[in-house]
């Protein structure tokens, strides 16, 4: 089957850009100039613009043109580090493990929010629908650019044991370790539930999405379980996938996976 | 910021086929008695329905309509098995994907020698001078195309006496223990790397997605190492994420067989929704 003369086109500055020849943020030419090099008709050149555009490679500035777009420098992310860690803690791991890559983190103190809890909540932490859970709410930069958004939910009930930090609006450094040393309750484990789907608007808005939703954003929910295999905790985190990469290491690998 | 009409009539149909008052496969609305019911204009709808479509919740088919998008029932893959194991070998894949009470199905490999380039060349350490076997197959589960999978071993591994990686017959017991009966080669660990992207118009037609690039895939690099640390195996994958989840077990966790999920609703857009949505606020 022969490609049509638009995927030509549109294959022709997919390899300009990839090869660097149009660098990123480099104006694509304008839709007579591509009329002319290509000799096409005007519909051709717009249908290999918009393809362009469904891929991600260049984006069109109201009233400027149409540029290359930037890339974001991704941060890989590890699912499969010490147990003791995870996702849990609200500052110290994620500070740790981003600086030790020449990047610099920030996050936002936590907003806290007691509510209700249903649905996919409840289901993770084996609560009944409407048992009372504390959400606690940080967003991530690197280097300056929103970079992830974390919600960690844990049973109201750990409030009323004596685990008062979980309802204040400041950093735990580590919560896996605070619940350890306030109610005895220990992590052994965790389950990571991967999925990819478009973001809603607030999303697109923090992190500066197209709103059209062709940029993906990961959403993983990671569930904490103590000895006697009872949830603990469930942390739902959203990360963009134009900047974000996963791994996961099992059993023994040389160390030369993150940089 | 109060929302455009657009979007709220978009809501409002989204709704309707997430509570399954609009079912999968069934037909929307034609326009005009859309802009009867929301009493707006044809633009208006127009944008609506574009909203709707791009994010694959229905789709346009020529001549007849716009319909519901019919979801396929996802696939959860878990990363972290056994170290020993090979997890993506056919004769394992087929008996987890029938555990879970699916029908699998992959075609027989189909086999190529080529020399390394890029990422390979990266992940397993050799040269481009060096030329590597693939190992090619797909995979369906009820019938439909759910991965591609590509697995690529060093070409010094057939020289040794690994004849059967450039046989087209599957290697039923899987090729980790083949090779470590053959050339006392053991599996220590493996590093999966997940990425997203736009799917190649290969893939997007043997997966029948739709040509313009909404719906992305993941890939996922799977080096597996030997004892000395030296990677022996590279496999990539390309999973659509319309139908496949993954999931990844640390330390000690309750063996909940994740086909359970299906009596479990699928609230997460909402979730994700109020996750976000107190993150925007409190900027």
């Amino acid at each position: 089957m022969p490609e049509p003369m638009y995927r030509l086109i549109a294959d022709d500055l997919q390899r300009k850009i990839e090869t660097g020849q149009l660098g990123p943020g480099d104006q694509l030419p304008t839709e007579i100039e591509l009329r002319d090099e290509y000799q096409a008709s005007r519909n051709t050149v717009r249908d290999a613009v918009k393809w362009l555009i469904g891929r991600g490679l260049v984006e069109t500035r109201p009233g400027q043109g149409t540029f290359v777009v930037e890339k974001i420098d991704p941060f890989v992310t590890s699912l499969s580090t010490g147990v003791e860690s995870g996702f849990g803690g609200e500052s110290a791991a994620y500070a740790s493990e981003v600086a030790a890559r020449r990047r610099v983190p920030t996050v936002t103190p936590p907003r806290v929010e007691i509510q209700q809890v249903d649905g996919v909540i409840a289901s993770e932490l084996g609560l009944e629908q409407g048992s009372a859970i504390v959400g606690r709410h940080q967003q991530r930069y690197i280097d300056d650019t929103p970079w992830s958004l974390q919600t960690s939910f844990y049973p109201m009930r750990f409030v009323e044991l004596g685990a008062t930090q979980l309802i204040q609006a400041q950093n735990i450094v580590d919560v896996v370790r605070y619940l350890e040393e306030r109610l005895s309750i220990k992590q052994v484990g965790w389950r990571d539930k991967i999925t990819v789907r478009p973001p809603n608007q607030n999303e697109a808005a923090f992190f500066k999405l197209p709103e059209d939703g062709r940029v993906a954003v990961f959403e993983i929910l990671e569930t904490g379980f103590d000895e006697r295999g009872q949830p603990i905790r469930l942390t739902v985190s959203i990360y963009p996938t134009d900047r974000n990469q996963f791994a996961v290491v099992v059993g023994e690998v040389p160390d030369d996976g993150l940089p | 910021m109060p929302e455009p009409m657009y979007r709220l009539i978009a809501e409002d149909v989204r709704q309707k086929i997430e509570s399954g008052q609009l079912a999968g496969g069934s037909r929307l609305p034609t326009e005009l008695e859309f802009r009867e019911q929301y009493d707006a204009s044809r633009n208006t709808v127009r944008d609506a329905i574009k909203w709707l479509m791009t994010r694959g919740l229905v789709e346009t088919r020529p001549g007849q309509g716009t319909f519901v998008v019919e979801k396929i029932e996802p696939y959860i893959t878990v990363l972290t098995g056994e170290v020993y194991e090979s997890a993506s070998q056919g004769d394992i894949y087929i008996k987890e994907v029938q555990a879970r009470c699916r029908k699998p199905k992959t075609t027989a490999p189909r086999v190529e020698i080529q020399q390394a380039e890029g990422v390979i060349t990266e992940e397993l350490q050799i040269t481009s001078d060096d030329s590597v076997v693939s190992r090619h197959q797909q995979r369906y589960i009820d019938g439909i195309p759910f991965s591609l999978e590509t697995s690529f071993y060093p070409m010094s591994l057939v020289e040794r006496g690994a004849v059967r990686l450039i046989q087209a017959p599957d290697i039923e017991e899987g090729t980790v223990a083949y090779l470590g009966k053959k050339l006392g080669l053991s599996q220590a660990g493996y590093r999966d790397k997940i990425t997203v992207r736009v799917p190649d118009a290969n893939e997007a037609s043997f997966f029948k997605l739709p040509d313009d690039g909404r719906v992305v895939v993941f890939e996922v690099r799977r080096t597996a190492f030997d004892e000395q640390g030296n990677a022996f195996r590279l496999t990539i994958s390309i999973y659509p994420a319309d139908r496949n989840e993954f999931a990844v077990n640390v330390g000690s966790v309750p063996n909940e067989l994740l086909p359970a999920d299906s009596d479990e609703p699928a609230p997460l857009q909402g979730l994700a929704d109020s996750t976000s949505e107190a993150g925007t606020r409190s900027l």
